[in-house]
């Protein structure tokens, strides 16, 4: 468990020591540590089953997290090997503050997956706010100091709330087992679920959907989710669009794990439904109408986190496997969608759709990439995102909810022409700009991407599915 | 009269007068007085928390009552104050609602707390004292979320926030006697080194907006 954090603080603490053109090659290197951690983890989680400890925990549900934030963190690292060559105008102590807060980033990341105590979960999605809000004031202009501040209010607003909630939660245990760390203990708390008092449990579940909802960026709290993504750099905006979002997701699932076991049932369903619903439906009045990619894309976010919170919400269990299934999908699918998008970026300089046209005369391999990412991202098969999205309609109207359903269905049809409109349009006809040169490094980690969606697409491994299914029936459904 | 005043009531006393200077806060049409009502509303905190040890028996909260007190009452205002001495601006607050309105609103937040707590907390809470200091920390979150959107103001925005985290302080000390010692050395950690990037993304602010007036900052929209 430590190595997870180690390797980030190694990476802080050797930052100063090299030239910024061996410390890249070393940071990728200390992230693909990581990813080969969380491969030892797997199969020890397989042969040993779950381990429940006083500061760390893994388990089925935290697992997927571990492999998301590091197979993303060590791609987005291999990423940025290549774009921060392009960002020519940046210097030396730039691109070291870029890796300092990246590293605090991940390292927030780590702790937030790894730990089983509520209150240090709190303490690292704080950590992960403020780690992030320098990455967005990056480039020091008006938007983005806008964007940095609209982010670190929001989102500290939103997480205070969310400690109120943890310390409801926490109220309700040490009535029955005494104060003490053990009493927010994810698993201590699942064990004794059935005697909370039910009315905390619920004002306690609004606190924390509000607080962590904010940071995840479900609809009426979504403020500073398109700002935030489309300011910062590119590498941050993926890792945050598809690593950040998902951690708080996590959250919000072990909570609502504890409310499920108190046996709160319709009442967490239903709010986590409509909200869903709303989000998605909000993304899809707003895709078609963005005139930057990089927004475009914040937006459809939001529409993932949306189908996210409505899958759980249907509250049967394939819809809760699909959930899962689509944390993975989207976290893949959106990085994909994002280093292309930075390619486009760092090579033009515009993030303004209409600016941009003839991509596969500029940057063919690229467009090559983000063409198939369109269908892949809108949930077209023989993408992942597919199989997830199909999975959730499917249970949805399996369980009776009709009209919500086609409401989903209308707005992924939404926001598949807003996306084929805006992106097509950026594609293809006559060329805007002269051809440009790709960088090796940012090709290899949406190759992978791409590779990795298709071929989960069409077989699913099975050790994945039994991953995902214990995973379900660790959270416990159960209307 | 009867001066013999027990613990409890004082605890109450101090924890209804850092409610009283979360209200004042909203009063206030200088930027140096709302720093000062916020060390003073942290100090009277730091003090409720100090005199609920000696109410609960609960050591760790002596420790978390100065950590209030050195980070809260002295850190930051001190970081505050020299930002507010680099800027130089007109100091006045900007308020997208007036004075009187803010008052009247403070009331009813005050109102709506006690009411709502008295409801839903009569079953499970064994004192009365920490039921009413819970009603209290519940107004003085409140009150720090109106500040927050109530001001234009980037620096009164912060106090707004900070003031919040205090409520969720008191709130933590008067139902749980203190978060566990790790978590809440975390969260005071992350209040303060938030805080300090606030300031630093102010002056990012003053730099390229050349002003603090949060309702400029309006560049980015569909």
């Amino acid at each position: 468990m430590i190595t997870l954090l180690l390797t980030e603080l190694i990476g802080i603490v050797i930052l100063p020591f090299l030239a910024f053109n061996k410390n890249r090659y070393v940071q990728a290197f200390l992230q693909f540590i990581n990813f080969a951690t969380f491969l030892y983890f797997f199969k020890s989680l397989k042969t040993n089953g779950p381990y429940y400890g006083t500061y760390f925990m893994l388990d089925s549900v935290n697992l997927i997290l571990i492999g998301i934030v590091s197979t993303i963190g060590f791609l987005t690292y291999l990423y940025s090997i290549g774009y921060l060559e392009k960002e020519k105008q940046l210097k030396e102590a730039k691109l070291k503050e870029f890796y300092f807060w990246t590293n605090a980033f991940m390292f927030s990341m780590f702790l937030l997956v790894i730990t089983s105590n509520l209150g240090i979960m709190w303490v690292a999605i704080e950590a992960t706010t403020l780690s992030t809000t320098f990455l967005i004031s990056f480039y020091k202009n008006k938007t983005a100091v806008e964007a940095a501040w609209k982010y670190i209010m929001l989102c500290s607003l939103g997480i205070a709330l969310a400690l109120f909630g943890i310390i409801l939660i926490y109220f309700g245990v040490i009535n029955i087992t005494g104060a003490g760390l053990g009493s927010l203990n994810w698993e201590n708390i699942i064990q004794v679920a059935t005697k909370i008092n039910k009315e905390l449990l619920k004002i306690s579940f609004i606190f924390v959907l509000v607080g962590f909802g904010t940071k995840m960026g479900l609809a009426p709290l979504h403020f500073w989710l398109p700002d935030a993504h489309s300011e910062a750099p590119t590498p941050i905006s993926a890792l945050m669009s598809s690593v950040l979002l998902s951690c708080s997701f996590y959250v919000i699932i072990r909570i609502f794990s504890i409310d499920i076991h108190a046996g709160l049932g319709n009442y967490i369903y239903h709010t986590l439904l409509y909200m869903g619903l709303f989000s998605i439906m909000l993304a899809a009045i707003f895709i078609p109408r963005s005139k930057d990619y990089k927004r475009l894309l914040a937006y459809s976010t939001m529409e993932h986190m949306g189908i996210l919170a409505f899958s759980v919400g249907i509250g049967s269990f394939e819809s809760f496997f699909a959930s899962l299934l689509g944390l993975i999908a989207h976290a893949l699918t959106k990085t994909l969608m994002f280093m292309g998008s930075g390619s486009i970026l760092v090579n033009l300089h515009t993030k303004s759709i209409k600016d941009i046209k003839g991509l596969f005369a500029i940057l063919p391999i690229t467009a090559f990439f983000v063409a198939l990412g369109v269908f892949a991202i809108t949930g077209a098969p023989p993408f992942l995102l597919f199989v997830s999205e199909f999975l959730t309609l499917l249970s949805a109207f399996k369980e009776g909810f009709m009209w919500q359903g086609m409401l989903v269905l209308l707005g992924f049809s939404l926001i598949f022409f807003g996306f084929v409109e805006s992106f097509f349009g950026m594609l293809t006809k006559e060329p805007t700009f002269s051809e440009k040169k790709e960088h090796i490094f940012m090709l290899i980690p949406m190759g992978i991407l791409l590779v990795t969606i298709i071929g989960f697409g069409l077989f699913l491994p099975n050790d994945i599915k039994t991953l995902i299914d214990s995973a379900v029936n660790t959270i416990g459904v159960k209307r | 009269m009867n001066l013999n005043i027990s613990l409890s009531e004082f605890v109450e006393f101090m924890a209804a007068l850092s409610l009283f200077f979360a209200i004042l806060q909203t009063a206030s049409h200088r930027l140096d007085f709302a720093i000062k009502t916020y060390t003073f509303q942290s100090l009277a905190l730091s003090i409720t928390m100090f005199l609920s040890v000696f109410y609960y028996f609960d050591y760790e909260l002596i420790l978390s009552a100065v950590l209030t007190l050195l980070i809260k009452a002295i850190l930051i205002p001190n970081v505050m104050k020299k930002i507010t001495e680099k800027i130089v601006e007109d100091e006045s607050v900007k308020p997208f609602i007036n004075f009187t309105y803010s008052i009247l609103i403070c009331v009813f937040i005050v109102i709506f707390s006690f009411y709502a707590m008295s409801n839903t907390f009569y079953s499970v809470s064994s004192s009365s004292m920490m039921q009413k200091i819970l009603a209290i920390a519940v107004a003085i979150i409140f009150v720090g979320i109106f500040l927050m959107f109530a001001r234009k103001k980037a620096l009164i925005q912060v106090i707004g926030f900070l003031t919040l985290e205090n409520g969720i302080i008191l709130g933590a000390t008067s139902t749980v006697k203190g978060l566990p010692l790790i978590v809440e050395v975390g969260v005071f950690f992350d209040v303060f080194v938030g805080a300090i990037m606030a300031g630093i993304l102010i002056f990012h602010i003053k730099d390229t907006f050349d002003s603090l007036d949060t309702s400029k900052l309006s560049d980015l929209k569909e």
